[in-house]
């Protein structure tokens, strides 16, 4: 297993591990699996456990991704664990290595350049039937992806499973994908993220943290046209910080377009420093927060 | 605004005392969130919890970063109010108090800001400075 690499570099071939503990990290990180595939002509299967689908197609939809057509004519294909994992009302290895390759050959007959399989693989946290065939399934599997045809992300949630499952989950794999991360410290989390694209940040973001913060924003002026800005999870922001942001909406230009999303807390203190006077800069507020 | 002393409450007046806690760069954190919690507890909540957040925040910020590196903030409540109060012994202010954050800085700008979110959230603002350091009750109302 080598470094982690960034969901855009992953190609066909590609059997890569995910381990989170934020759910919204790893939905970005999916999206962007999901946007990558429809962009290159590729069938997309969503194996879906927490989230049922339809949350996860509205999920996509708030993150800039409609994906009412692609559902429709069956580029894109979601199913809950029930309808995959446990088909059969339990696990069973040499069963679901089948239907993966099966999947595989009818992308290929309906015309796509290959398969994308995005698997959160929360089910098997559950003590359900024949969990112990994971990392069996895990290594079998691997032979699937011999001819390029398929590309995988089977995700783990940190959260639910052990630390031995992880480990030998991790081996299993070629690859790692993470969050790019700009900046962590127990206090605030700087990450890029991918769809829509910009900078996503969680926690506390004071006048100690402005460097980070501007180095990241820096970052996705240089790489997008219009940046997103997540601020949905940081719960406070002073004015050194705040005002770093209005700077580099500022220094964006006609054209351009900033977009913030914030709590009520995050979005008075981005007024408070001139938000509002600023023409290419918007600030939503995030729904659900206080 | 009020005038230089009103905002102070007669000595004889009972406080509900909240918080008393020293502070330096490293402990802003911490002393954020000893400040929702006892603002909370004097009958603050929503928005008002959060003015008095931020307030606090930039209050101590300042002392960390232009009044010697430290400080001490205070929190009570009196007459229909949370008070908050922050104290340093650095140099004071190099500027007339009295005449500090009025002006809305320009969008973006990072200096000078402060203090007026602070006189923005905040019903009166007291400032005492001088070469022995600075102290600033912030009043908001309940």
């Amino acid at each position: 297993m080598g470094t982690p690499t960034s969901v855009e570099e992953l190609g066909p071939g590609d059997h890569a591990c995910l381990t989170f503990s934020d759910q919204d990290e790893r939905l970005d990180i999916v999206a962007a699996f999901v946007r990558v595939g429809l962009e290159q002509g590729q069938k997309i299967l969503c194996l879906t456990d927490q989230v049922p689908p339809e949350r996860l197609s509205a999920e996509f939809g708030e993150r800039g991704m409609p994906v009412a057509g692609p559902l429709r004519y069956g580029q894109l294909v979601l199913r809950t664990s029930d309808e995959s994992w446990l088909a059969e009302g339990g696990f069973a290895a040499t069963r679901v290595v089948r239907d993966v390759g099966e999947e595989v050959d009818r992308a290929r007959r309906e015309g796509y350049s290959g398969l994308r399989l995005a698997a959160d693989m929360g089910w098997a946290a559950r003590p359900v039937a024949g969990v112990e065939q994971l990392v069996v399934f895990e290594s079998s599997v691997n032979d699937l992806f011999a001819d390029d045809r398929l590309t995988a992300i089977c995700q783990y949630d940190r959260e639910q499973f052990d630390p031995v499952t992880l480990a030998s989950a991790a081996t299993a794999h070629a690859c790692t994908v993470a969050a790019i991360v700009y900046y962590e410290d127990p206090v605030v989390r700087i990450c890029r993220q991918h769809t829509p694209p910009g900078v996503r940040a969680a926690g506390e973001l004071d006048y100690s943290r402005v460097g980070a913060l501007s180095h990241a924003l820096g970052e996705a002026l240089r790489l997008d046209k219009h940046v997103h800005v997540n601020l949905a999870h940081v719960h406070f922001i002073d004015v050194a910080a705040a005002g770093a942001v209005v700077q580099a909406a500022l220094g964006m230009g006609s054209g351009r377009r900033m977009t913030v999303v914030a709590n009520a807390l995050v979005h008075k203190v981005l007024n408070l420093v001139g938000a509002a006077d600023v023409p290419n800069l918007r600030v939503v507020v995030a729904h659900g927060e206080p | 605004m009020a005038s230089h002393d009103s905002v102070r409450e007669p000595a004889a007046v009972s406080r509900q005392v909240g918080l008393d806690q020293a502070f330096d760069g490293g402990s802003l954190v911490a002393l954020r969130s000893a400040v929702a919690a006892h603002g909370d507890r004097l009958g603050l909540a929503g928005e008002r919890l959060g003015d008095l957040l931020l307030v606090a925040h930039e209050l101590a910020s300042n002392s960390v970063r232009h009044g010697g590196g430290k400080g001490r903030l205070r929190l009570w409540a009196a007459n229909g109010a949370v008070y908050c109060e922050v104290e340093d012994r650095g140099g004071g202010f190099s500027t007339d108090a009295t005449a500090v954050g009025y002006a809305a800085p320009p969008p973006g700008a990072s200096n000078g800001r402060g203090l007026w979110l602070v006189r923005q959230l905040s019903d009166t603002v007291d400032i005492r400075t001088g070469v022995a350091g600075t102290a600033i009750v912030a009043r908001i109302a309940l």
